[in-house]
């Protein structure tokens, strides 16, 4: 199992839901789910989410095909979600990189 | 012409093409402002979509190359990805490479 996020009661349930799929899905060694909706408008509190998901299963895929995965896997959430921002590292790319882009500020607009 | 087909004559008709909300100049989200913006910093010359001037490619966009959300970017009429792909790209330091390769080739047809 991976190390990450120990005390689950803490996230929303939207987050709690991302996570407990994508380390079933993935066994990441890293993940953050972050919940960004505050920075956006609307009043919606679960709107916008950004995931830093680093995995050994991303190792024979090129970008497209790690987005791709996570889209899949939450197809039924992304009804419900605003804006799902990725970042998806093996641990080799991670351990170059050690963190991730903040996601842009979202100026409202309609659902994608 | 079925919208499809008006989606991939749009996707043939520039090297690189970006759907996005609203125009580079006037982005109606952050993501696709980012995703103009990051586009635009590397000088390379692209097309766009305005979404919401074409209800009908926008609904049908997420099917056309099974991709649910927006902005998306096409090089040589294959999808890319999203915005925080692009922004991948540029801070690796491929995005412009891949567009002036894409430019090339389409300029080669």
């Amino acid at each position: 199992m991976s190390e990450i996020l120990p005390e689950h009661s803490c996230l929303s349930p939207m987050q709690q839901h991302l996570t407990q799929q994508l380390e079933s899905a993935l066994n990441p060694t890293h993940l953050e789910v972050i919940n960004e909706s505050h920075q956006h408008s609307g009043s919606a509190s679960e709107s916008h989410f950004k995931l830093v998901v680093v995995s050994d299963y991303f190792s024979d895929l090129k970008l497209l095909d790690r987005h791709r995965f996570i889209n899949k896997l939450f197809i039924e959430e992304l009804e419900h979600i605003h804006a799902l921002a990725m970042h998806t590292y093996t641990p080799d790319e991670w351990s170059i990189k050690n963190g991730a882009p903040d996601s842009p500020k979202c100026a409202g607009g309609s659902k994608s | 012409m079925d919208v499809m087909d008006r989606i991939q004559a749009q996707v043939d008709s520039a090297p690189v093409v970006l759907y996005m909300k609203g125009t580079p100049q006037f982005p109606q989200c952050g993501f696709s402002a980012t995703a103009a913006q990051t586009l635009a910093s590397t000088g390379v010359e692209f097309a766009y979509v305005n979404i919401f001037e074409d209800q009908e490619v926008m609904q049908n966009l997420p099917a056309f190359q099974d991709w649910p959300t927006f902005p998306q970017i096409y090089m040589n009429s294959e999808l890319v990805g999203g915005g925080d792909i692009i922004v991948e790209m540029a801070e690796m330091g491929s995005l412009k490479a891949a567009m002036e390769d894409a430019t090339t080739k389409f300029n080669d047809k």
